[in-house]
């Protein structure tokens, strides 16, 4: 049977430590990361420096691989 | 990928980000006479209320965040106009914000999986230390995972599913909750993509004692693999329950073929799947958005 305790610590004993789970992260190194195609407002969609859209070239796309996106979903190949 | 499907079936649609309400997104919401009327026009493109029949949310940014002068009050009245509007017309939603939101919580969708009979390693998220410690001792093997993900604002801070070693010392559960689950010995990953009620699944064999699938390349690829008839009665009822239009279920196939439940993400990607495997994902996405109210298919 679970059973918890009354007291654990202070809270300022608390705050002093290091959560567990991020005992567990690394730094993997940031790359920005330049996406091949620009977003085509008329059209809505990526598009490639030709004006083909990026999706007529799958090798591409899964060479460049997902964006971090800050700005919805516009560079997201999925879309 | 979703986008060429609607342009070659001929589907209206408008694509915007909340983030550029209102220097590039127009919007305007009339209520009178008992009656509502709402529009929204971006880069030429507008779109009445009337005519909407499904919105596809698909990582919106804050909205008001490309304002020329944001401010925490302008994201909040946007979100009222925008999504107080989006909420007043008849239309279906990939997924309803409400039901996103709730999905997103791991510890529900343990529950939810429980209940739509999936098989689930057992898990515990505790702040409680000797009880993590418990749970290592009960179980043995046993990996800490996110249930959030890295800490925001740090890129290239990763934070994968390890396992946890022996004679760990548990005090900093205290700290915050820690989210520790029975290992499952995986043969090989498994995506599976709920779209209404078409389901594609694709498996990749994972490396050797490779634990997060999603660190660490093999030389393996992901290949479609059917959906065994349990595990498909068990998602039908799970997007069910969730009030899920789409999800990306993720399992680790074990030795003996079982299929783990480990999350379901209800906006997973689904674009690298679909280019590796040919699995028409993106088209039943279009499928879905560009049916109308008179169409009863799920």
């Amino acid at each position: 049977m679970m059973t918890l305790p009354t007291r654990q610590t202070t809270c300022m004993e608390v705050f002093r430590v290091r959560p567990f789970t991020l005992n567990y992260a690394f730094q993997q190194g940031f790359r920005p990361v330049v996406t091949p195609y620009r977003f085509d407002e008329a059209r809505q969609l990526n598009v490639l420096p030709d004006g083909r859209p990026a999706v007529s070239d799958p090798d591409l796309l899964l060479a460049v691989g997902t964006t971090t996106s800050t700005a919805g979903s516009q560079t997201h190949f999925d879309d | 990928m979703v986008v060429a499907e609607l342009h070659a079936a001929g589907t209206p649609f408008v694509r915007l980000d909340p983030a550029d309400v209102p220097d590039k997104v127009v919007l305007s919401a009339h209520y009178a006479h008992g009656g509502f009327e709402g529009h929204l026009s971006v880069n030429g493109h507008l779109l009445g209320m009337g005519d909407l029949r499904a919105v596809w949310v698909r990582r919106p940014g804050e909205p008001a965040a490309h304002a020329a002068h944001p401010s925490p009050w302008l994201t909040a009245e946007t979100r009222q106009a925008l999504f107080g509007m989006l909420f007043s017309a008849s239309s279906r939603w990939m997924n309803h914000p409400r039901n996103a939101e709730r999905a997103r919580l791991k510890p529900w969708q343990l529950r939810i999986a429980h209940r739509s009979g999936f098989a689930v390693p057992p898990t515990v998220f505790t702040t409680v230390p000797h009880l993590a410690r418990q749970f290592a001792e009960e179980h043995g093997d046993v990996v800490v995972k996110s249930a959030s993900g890295p800490p925001p604002g740090e890129p290239g801070l990763a934070l994968p599913t390890s396992l946890i070693g022996p004679d760990v010392d548990f005090s900093a559960v205290a700290a915050g909750p820690a989210l520790l689950q029975r290992y499952v010995p995986k043969c090989a990953d498994i995506r599976l993509t709920c779209v209404g009620t078409r389901l594609f699944a694709a498996r990749k064999t994972a490396g050797p004692g490779q634990i997060d699938g999603r660190y660490g390349g093999t030389e393996h690829a992901w290949q479609a693999v059917p959906v065994p008839e349990s595990v498909g009665r068990s998602v039908h009822a799970y997007v069910a329950l969730a009030g899920l239009a789409y999800a990306a279920f993720d399992f680790a196939e074990d030795e003996d073929g079982v299929w783990w439940f480990l999350e379901c993400n209800q906006s997973g990607q689904f674009g690298f799947v679909e280019l590796e495997t040919g699995l028409p994902i993106a088209g039943a996405v279009a499928s879905w958005l560009a049916q109308d109210e008179s169409d009863q298919r799920p």
